[in-house]
């Protein structure tokens, strides 16, 4: 039944007392009486204190060609700090703390910034958060964007995005799910899919993103379906190489496969093998062997191993390792 | 309690450095009645799928028969399989492992969390390296030697069928590629030490943990590497590695037992040791 237009607005009148009470009680717990205001200000970098880390300055060089290129696109976020006589008005950043630091390394002498009039640790944090959470389904967008250059057939390359800045490893990966199936790519886009989820039909065969694309045609994929068929994949790649060392066992015939030198050994050439591994093991403990040049040194221990991998070979014995092998 | 392990790998420095206490390892021993090394080498080595991620995560794989169906073993239980991945920082190259190894076995630290369980006398540890295919193999000299002795795989099976082995037309093919041809690929700066052979290729010696052992470069250089098994061998058992005061990892000793109980004689040993 349609609503008359006077209980709408009795409804509506509910509703936004409702909305009234749920702000009060957020303005409580951010220790503020009412949201500042704010406004949009063109702000000398020099008189915003920025608190950095090296972590964080790392991270904002990662902005710099973009900021070059485009500049600042989305306003850094700062309240003004109390004056002090004779002083210049400072800010503090409350949210954009890598743009303005990419802006200053950047060397740019102003920047539009969302100014606010006071602001409470509390508040500044739940800014922060969300202008985050604003910015969390950004990927979506970016994979959106990317799909349209590649339809609109710009012709650039990752080189080339990787120039204006983007970090080439997130944007190989965007690129990739851009380049899903339409019916996978919509879920994607319209929010259906994680980041998570869209990560794993990007590493599957072009088959399987096939087969998913026609399930998304008519149902939202999920991730249990996702990580089943990307099991079957690995399974799959896995098989031959299972059956590989099963045909090992059933082909392993020493008789035909063997080297020669694997045939046993005259019991006399065995005794001059073992001797001549005493000997040399007994020259490693001996002082002049220590004044030997390192080349001599290693050729001798090497070839202690060798004989005694030979020796053993030769005899189906259990290796022993000589402490001095162990000790060099 | 299960059964101790009759072989066991030999416990000395490796290249990825000694034994921690509280580890569990997953061991292939050394022994009598054992086979040489190249009896266990996959040549030419398995691309591993690029979607399997078992860099320092040792992975428990179910094996499945070309079929698509679970292979099983005499009593139907399920078999599964150990697939690790050598880091190129402890190994730089597949040689570094693949000599270790013969000389001392194998023995490869797990997350103790793994389900153990799943292991049997009957599964394989499966190992992978991150250089085992260089990606310009094709534009090679074929090896000198294949140590496997497979046929089309070195200068000499090749000698065999013709004068020159580099214009060979049928040496091209995956079925050519041949893991012994890792060893010509050292680089020779890798070695400590050089010996002239004079017309020959130089004798180089490479010193890794506790392992020595030679190569000759042929100074062929590589455009990019594959990662690929290289390695499958039987699981001999696990060894437990004691702190200083003898103490183990009991939630994984609780694992094996219960693994005993469950899967009797196809269940894997394991032993208790200082390193």
């Amino acid at each position: 039944m349609r609503q008359r237009p006077q209980q709408a607005l009795l409804n509506a009148t509910a509703e936004v007392a409702a909305v009234e009470d749920q702000q009060h009680l957020l303005l409580q717990r951010l220790q503020i009486t009412a949201l500042p205001s704010h406004e949009t200000h063109l702000l000398p970098l020099d008189a915003i204190n920025i608190a950095a880390n090296a972590s964080l300055l790392r991270s904002a060089r990662g902005l710099v060609k973009s900021i070059e290129r485009v500049g600042v696109l989305q306003p850094p976020s700062v309240v003004c700090l109390p004056k002090i006589a004779g002083e210049e008005t400072r800010y503090e950043v409350i949210a954009g703390r890598r743009r303005l630091l990419a802006a200053r390394i950047c060397m740019l002498p102003v920047l539009k910034c969302e100014v606010y009039t006071h602001c409470t640790p509390q508040l500044a944090s739940f800014l922060a958060l969300i202008e985050n959470a604003q910015r969390s389904g950004a990927w979506m967008k970016e994979v959106e964007d990317l799909r349209r250059l590649i339809d609109e057939q710009v012709g650039m390359t990752i080189d080339d995005l990787a120039a204006c800045g983007f970090e080439r490893n997130a944007l190989s990966e965007r690129l990739k799910i851009a380049q899903l199936p339409l019916p996978i790519l919509n879920q994607i886009v319209a929010g259906k899919l994680s980041l998570e989820t869209a990560r794993k039909i990007a590493h599957l065969r072009e088959s399987q993103q096939d087969t998913l694309a026609d399930i998304a045609r008519t149902e939202t994929l999920t991730l249990d379906l996702v990580k089943q068929t990307l099991r079957q994949q690995v399974q799959s790649g896995l098989t031959p190489l299972q059956v590989t060392f099963t045909d090992l066992a059933a082909a392993w015939n020493p008789a035909s496969d063997s080297p020669p030198s694997a045939a046993p050994l005259p019991a006399s050439e065995e005794t001059t093998l073992a001797h001549t591994l005493q000997s040399l093991q007994a020259l490693t403990t001996s002082l002049a062997y220590q004044n030997l040049e390192r080349t001599t040194r290693l050729l001798t221990e090497t070839l202690i191993q060798k004989l005694t991998l030979a020796i053993r070979e030769q005899e189906g014995e259990p290796l022993l390792v000589e402490a001095s092998l162990v000790s060099l | 309690m299960t059964t101790t392990p009759l072989w066991k790998a030999i416990p000395v420095p490796r290249g990825c450095g000694e034994r921690q206490a509280g580890g569990v390892y997953a061991e292939c021993g050394v022994g009598p009645y054992g086979q040489p090394l190249e009896r266990f080498l996959l040549d030419p080595p398995v691309p591993m799928p690029p979607e399997l991620d078992v860099v320092n995560k040792p992975q428990i794989w179910p094996r499945v028969l070309p079929s698509g169906e679970q292979a099983c073993d005499a009593e139907r239980q399920p078999l599964s399989d150990l697939l690790i991945h050598i880091g190129a920082e402890h190994y730089p190259y597949v040689p570094d492992y693949l000599e270790e190894t013969r000389r001392y076995g194998v023995s490869r630290r797990l997350n103790p969390n793994l389900d153990l369980s799943l292991l049997t006398t009957q599964s394989r540890m499966l190992l992978a390296h991150p250089k085992a295919i260089p990606l310009n193999w094709r534009e090679m000299r074929v090896p000198k030697e294949c140590r496997k002795n497979l046929p089309r795989h070195d200068q000499r099976s090749h000698a065999q069928r013709g004068p020159d082995p580099n214009q060979h037309t049928d040496r091209l093919g995956p079925s050519n590629l041949c893991l012994f041809k890792l060893w010509e690929l050292l680089p020779r700066e890798l070695a400590q030490a050089e010996i002239d052979l004079g017309d020959e290729l130089p004798l180089c010696l490479r010193e890794l943990g506790s392992t020595r052992y030679e190569y000759c470069p042929t100074g062929e250089q590589v455009e990019g590497w594959q990662c690929a098994f290289v390695l499958s061998v039987p699981i001999t058992g696990f060894a437990l590695i004691q702190d200083a005061e003898g103490q183990v990892n009991e939630r994984a000793k609780r694992a094996l037992n219960r693994a005993y109980e469950e899967r009797g004689e196809q269940a894997l040993p394991f032993y208790e040791t200082p390193c």
